[in-house]
């Protein structure tokens, strides 16, 4: 009776090891993942090729390429710096703020018709893709290239997604059920964008592959998904 | 303009090393119009291994340190390589590309636990972390330079945040036919010791790494190949004003004729051992790139750090196949061993080399500064 009593306890507590094994494991298998839209070098939003254009006065416009120098406190002949109306000028050098480009995401789908007037789209994001998640190469268009040939066969089934005006219509299921269709599972992902109040798009979705988020954006009042923006999909 | 360019390197470098008394020496050299180099206004700037760790934790790895530190050398040298870039950029005629080649911060002898960026200070290394990458974000002149991702730079995806890294990088084309001649990597990609799991990778480096001396690598032309028969040797002795003379590292001044072959060439992969133990695989990777239509397909010029060890390998096949140069660049850690070119004596000095490409001319240098006593 005594034995039998000792191996119900034993049995009793092998079950709440279990229990509490099989809960941990379950917790960390159920964690939703975070796509954190953070640094500006980090993310792509942008076609980092083309000029950007300030329209000053009606008359005086000027453009020019974004570097990594214009995302730095240090006010640029570029891009305008802000002031604190009565305010001295601040003792370390720095301006109260700068004005810098907060891209909305690149438009899609992408279009890769050579004579489109947004062709160059599709290849630089294929150039940021190859360049890997670690490079940091958001803002500006780098002078050397990873493997983009290798890159566009990886990432090709998304690719040919983004180009495709009819797979970003309609709701979020029927994303999600288009991106199953072509074998890409969305994972559903808290998203946390530095850029913008949650509630600025009337819907937004991350999608998982390979070693990059991709987010897309629904504008309000439209029907269909049309800003997208990567990150690098990094442990930490 | 090749050779322009090529001295206007050799004198950036020599300004900065004059002042200490300096010695700038050739270690290898291709000159050769089958390399591909088809953008002729680059010019890529290559700095190997350096494994940076705060003086702090400097302390317990004693002597196997980033060399030259207390001078601030290679920072100097490449203040002095951010001037000519200005130049050069205000020309509009060249282009700078200066790449890292991985192991820049060591952050597995920096931190053997958690990984804290934060006990890295903004002092740590300041010139050079300034003149490389961090200027661009401070008004500063600054190389802008490409890093490429060393088995010591990143942990399980941690690194210093500031740092960006790349797998691979080949040059740019300028026209969407030209097909990349230029590939860098750290190398670590064929190193077996690699493949083993973090923990034991961590022991070996933070327990023997303390304990292993302090390592002297032959670097240079391969002096143990050339008694070999002379058909074997190729255009490293055959080519008309390459001498005998020249397998040892000619010292440069600034202007002098220099060796147009100075490395050690195979005509055939299969003639073992080869100059260089990673240009077997080399060339297999570049083999499947061609096979698969990859953005490798006609590389000819592939960089790599790693080894610590400088050398310069040529495959150079008698047939219509492209050839390929290896340059394995080298570090700024431990000692190198390599025999001059006036006296074929062999000296040993803590590893400095740079390695700069220019027009279907790809260099190798080591670079040498007395202490102040000597």
């Amino acid at each position: 009776m005594i034995l039998n009593s000792s191996r119900c306890r034993i049995n009793a507590r092998r079950c709440l090891l279990w229990l509490v094994l099989l809960t941990v494991a379950a917790g960390v298998a159920c964690r939703q993942p975070v796509a954190f839209i953070g640094l500006s070098q980090d993310r792509y939003d942008h076609n980092r090729t083309i000029e950007v254009v300030i329209e000053r006065e009606a008359s005086e416009a000027i453009s020019f390429l974004l570097g990594n120098q214009h995302y730095a406190p240090l006010a640029s002949a570029d891009l305008p710096a802000l002031t604190l109306k009565g305010y001295p000028k601040a003792p370390d050098g720095l301006p109260e703020a700068i004005l810098v480009p907060v891209f909305t995401g690149l438009l899609i789908p992408l279009d890769s018709r050579p004579d489109a007037p947004r062709s160059g789209d599709r290849e630089d994001l294929i150039e940021y893709l190859a360049a890997g998640p670690l490079a940091g190469d958001g803002v500006e268009s780098p002078d050397i290239i990873g493997d983009v040939a290798l890159a566009e066969r990886e990432y090709r089934p998304l690719l040919d997604f983004l180009g495709s005006a009819e797979a970003l219509k309609g709701s979020r299921e029927d994303l999600l059920k288009r991106l199953a269709a072509v074998k890409i599972k969305a994972c559903a992902a808290r998203i946390v964008d530095s850029r913008f109040h949650p509630a600025s798009f009337a819907d937004t979705l991350a999608v998982r592959f390979r070693r990059f988020w991709f987010v897309f954006f629904k504008a309000p009042g439209q029907a269909e998904y049309s800003r997208l923006v990567v990150i690098p999909n990094l442990k930490h | 303009m090749s050779a322009k360019c090529h001295d206007d390197v050799i004198e950036a470098i020599l300004s900065a090393i004059r002042p200490r008394r300096g010695v700038l020496r050739l270690l290898g050299r291709v000159q050769d119009s089958r390399l591909g180099h088809s953008t002729a206004d680059d010019v890529f700037f290559l700095i190997p291994d350096l494994h940076l760790l705060t003086p702090r934790r400097q302390r317990a790895f004693g002597k196997r340190e980033f060399n030259y530190r207390e001078i601030g050398l290679l920072g100097e040298i490449l203040s002095a390589m951010a001037v000519l870039k200005k130049q050069w950029d205000k020309d509009g005629t060249t282009k700078l590309r200066t790449f890292q080649l991985g192991d820049f911060f060591d952050i597995w002898r920096e931190f053997p636990g958690q990984v804290d960026p934060s006990k890295v200070g903004d002092e740590v290394y300041s010139q050079l972390r300034d003149v490389l990458y961090r200027g661009v974000y401070r008004g500063l002149s600054c190389l802008k330079a490409s890093f490429l991702v060393g088995n010591h730079d990143v942990r399980d995806d941690d690194r210093l945040p500031e740092l960006n890294f790349w797998t691979k990088a080949f040059n740019y084309s300028r026209r969407a036919s030209d097909k990349p001649f230029f590939l860098a990597f750290h190398g670590d990609v064929f190193d077996f010791i690699e493949k083993f799991p973090t923990f034991i990778k961590s022991l070996m480096v933070n327990i023997v790494g303390t304990l292993t001396p302090l390592k002297t690598y032959p670097v240079g032309v391969d002096m143990t190949r050339i008694n070999k028969p002379l058909k074997d040797l190729t255009a490293a002795i055959t080519e008309p004003d390459h001498t005998l003379s020249a397998l040892g590292a000619p010292r440069v001044t600034g202007g002098e004729k220099l060796p147009r072959y100075l490395c050690n060439i195979v005509t055939n992969l299969k003639s073992q051992p080869l100059p260089h133990k990673y240009l077997g695989r080399v060339h297999e990777m570049i083999e499947m790139a061609r096979r698969e239509d990859l953005t490798g397909s006609n590389v000819r010029i592939v960089a790599i750090g790693h080894t610590h060890q400088a050398k310069m390998a040529f495959y150079a096949p008698e047939t219509e196949e492209p050839p390929i140069l290896l340059m394995d660049i080298g570090a700024w850690i431990e000692n190198c061993s390599y025999p001059r070119d006036e006296d074929g004596q062999f000296v040993t000095e803590p590893s400095a080399q740079i390695g700069v490409i220019h027009a279907n001319d790809a260099r190798l240098y080591q670079i040498y500064v007395p202490s102040p006593g000597d």
